[in-house]
């Protein structure tokens, strides 16, 4: 039991060189499934433990704290890890026919590979208490996805891929000398021990560079507004599946580690206080989230539509972090969720219906209600939950996203957030009255199996439960919020 | 490189002594400077070495592409199942205390077969990135 955080590392790591080693397609998909079953059961098995014991330490060679490296789940953690693992599942399950068709044949298994090493470094990057391994595995993430990146069907896909390194790399190095920075000041790696330590360190200028620098890395990673432009061009180019596994976690990955580093490791400085930085933030997002939603109601080609309107979404929950209250953070927490839940659902009905990936415009999607009824009443929900309509989990986070905003000092900027989410139902509006009310006849004739059936089930569901029972996600943000960043003393 | 003598003596001269000193520098990884990494770069070197003067034919009959793709897989294996070890052991993830009767020889025995894990790993990864810059333009 006492085993259980390594061995959502390790695990997988154990199956990476069974997969190359075996090189055939059809074993390599097979032996990711089984290893990302394992790894549910095993997070599952933690979340409970970590819920009802509380936080889970694990130190990696014997080696005690502050010298060796150490693991730790505590429930923002667990949240987190459920939530990538559950949607790298549910994308792995229904990738099988995409991959074979998008992907070329020789590369499938080093495709499965990335994968597993992509979904390794989330892991890592969620469980790690030592700041150094936090950038070592956000590395380990970030080049896995270059290669899933460039295995795309499209010319530019390498283009991309390669632009995205460039983007991503220059992120990784602010984040790599921040961390430095941090280091010639506390003299430890160690988060918790450098969470005591680092308010001896007096508020130099160099400390203050330090969290500007970690800031742009982070805002990089996860596609925050002025810094989104990598996620459009990838999420156009790259694989569908690939595409649809990103929608849900490389960018709430950025969330994490903006919120473990600036809300819990750096908190007893209050990184958000230097030149009104917080004030800063919220305002950019907001506009973000206004040209965003604009450009997304512009666009003709649906993922395009979508990356748009995911910029959006992290935009809001970006502001939600920067009001700065308890309520604010439990808002950003259920969002994360839910949004999660809600786009990779949009993603993968798109991916599924259109095999081939080519430029998926809105006149594609046109007529699927006659088609495929139960994807399309799918779909409706899911973009009904993206608008935010009472009885779907988009509503929920909403909800608590304006009260938050209501508590706190920035009360006037509702009116902004209510507006735009309005505007969302412009193109949502636009998708639905493709495919309920045009009498034009869907083209794509090929077969979906059962098992994506399945998978667009389980999340369309999951939009609607969350929706009605919030147990789960407002239970588990409000709880998240008291234990890691505002302690009740 | 047929009808230039010198080079292809000289090689021959030095890629031993390039194997050897890989061979130097993984070995006392854990006394001075070295470890796993470099040792893996520098065995590396001395086959890129030797595929650059005696045509990458010859070099991939020695050492074709899967066989590079296996041993890269093998050195994480190797990295991984130490790992695994140290828990099936009653220790935890990487506990090299454990691996044999006391300490200080546990220590040594762990630290020897990660680091022959991590230059296996690494050498075969730069043959293989030799390789793929060999074939771009070729399909």
């Amino acid at each position: 039991m006492s085993q259980l955080p390594i061995l959502i590392i390790a695990l997988p790591l154990l199956f990476i060189p069974l997969i190359i080693l075996l090189r055939s397609n059809q074993y390599s998909f097979i032996l990711s499934i089984i290893v990302s079953l394992l790894n549910l059961a095993l997070i599952i098995i933690l979340f409970k433990q970590v819920y009802y014991n509380g936080d889970m330490f694990y130190e990696l060679g014997s080696w005690p704290a502050p010298i060796g490296i150490r693991l730790n789940a505590d429930l923002l953690s667990c949240y987190f890890l459920f939530l990538i693992n559950f949607i790298s599942l549910i994308c792995l399950i229904s990738s099988k026919d995409l991959v074979n068709t998008q992907v070329a044949k020789e590369n499938i298994y080093l495709f499965y590979t990335s994968w597993l090493l992509c979904n390794i470094g989330f892991s890592g990057i969620i469980l790690t208490n030592d700041i150094f391994n936090l950038f070592v595995f956000l590395e380990i993430s970030s080049l896995a996805s270059y290669f899933l990146i460039s295995q795309g069907n499209y010319k530019k896909s390498v283009l991309a891929a390669i632009q995205y390194l460039f983007i991503g790399s220059i992120g990784a190095v602010f984040i790599l000398m921040a961390i430095g920075i941090l280091y010639t000041h506390t003299g430890t790696l160690n988060m918790t021990d450098l969470s005591e330590k680092i308010i001896q360190a007096k508020p130099s200028s160099s400390v203050i560079l330090a969290i500007a620098l970690f800031f742009i890395g982070v805002a990089i990673k996860s596609a925050l507004f002025p810094l989104h432009g990598w996620l459009i061009r990838t999420y156009a180019y790259a694989p569908s599946i690939v595409v649809t596994y990103f929608s849900g976690t490389s960018t709430k990955i950025g969330i994490y580690i903006l919120l473990r580093v600036f809300l819990d490791i750096l908190n007893s400085i209050n990184p958000f206080e230097y030149y009104d930085l917080a004030q800063l933030i919220l305002f950019l997002s907001l506009f973000g989230v206004l040209l965003a939603t604009f450009v997304a109601i512009k666009q003709s080609e649906i993922k395009n539509m979508l990356a748009f309107s995911s910029v959006a979404q992290l935009s809001y929950i970006v502001i939600a972090i920067m009001l700065l209250t308890p309520d604010g953070v439990t808002a950003s927490l259920i969002h994360v969720f839910n949004h999660s839940i809600i786009k990779t659902g949009l993603f993968l009905i798109i991916t599924i219906l259109f095999i081939n990936n080519n430029n998926i415009t809105l006149d594609d999607i046109a007529g699927l209600n006659s088609k495929h009824p139960l994807i399309a009443s799918s779909f409706l929900i899911l973009l009904l939950g993206l608008v935010g309509l009472p009885l779907t989990s988009g509503f929920i986070s909403k909800w608590y996203l304006v009260m938050a905003i209501f508590k706190s000092d920035y009360w006037y900027i509702s009116g902004v957030v209510l507006i735009t989410s309005f505007m969302t139902l412009f193109y949502v509006w636009l998708l639905i009255e493709k495919i309920y009310f045009s009498n034009n006849k869907f083209s794509d004739g090929h077969k979906i199996n059962g098992y994506q059936y399945v998978c667009v089930f389980i999340l369309t569901g999951l939009t609607l439960y969350l929706g009605i029972d919030t147990h789960f996600t407002v239970g588990i943000s409000k709880e998240i919020t008291v234990n890691t960043f505002y302690q009740l003393n | 490189m047929k009808h230039h003598a010198i080079p292809r003596i000289v090689t021959k001269l030095i890629i031993p002594l390039i194997l050897l000193f890989g061979l130097y520098v993984q070995f006392h990884g854990e006394y001075s400077a070295g470890g796993g990494f470099q040792a893996g770069v520098i065995f590396a070197a001395g086959f890129i070495l030797y595929a650059v003067i005696f045509s990458l034919d010859v070099a991939k009959s020695i050492l074709n592409i899967n066989m590079t793709k296996s041993l890269m897989a093998l050195g994480l294996l190797l990295y991984i199942t130490v790992g695994f070890v140290g828990i099936l052991s009653g220790g935890n993830f990487l506990d090299y205390n454990l691996l044999s009767n006391t300490k200080t020889n546990g220590q040594m025995l762990g630290i020897f077969l990660v680091e022959l894990g991590v230059g296996l790993t690494v050498s075969n990864v730069m043959i293989l990135i030799f390789y793929a810059f060999n074939d771009i333009g070729k399909s």
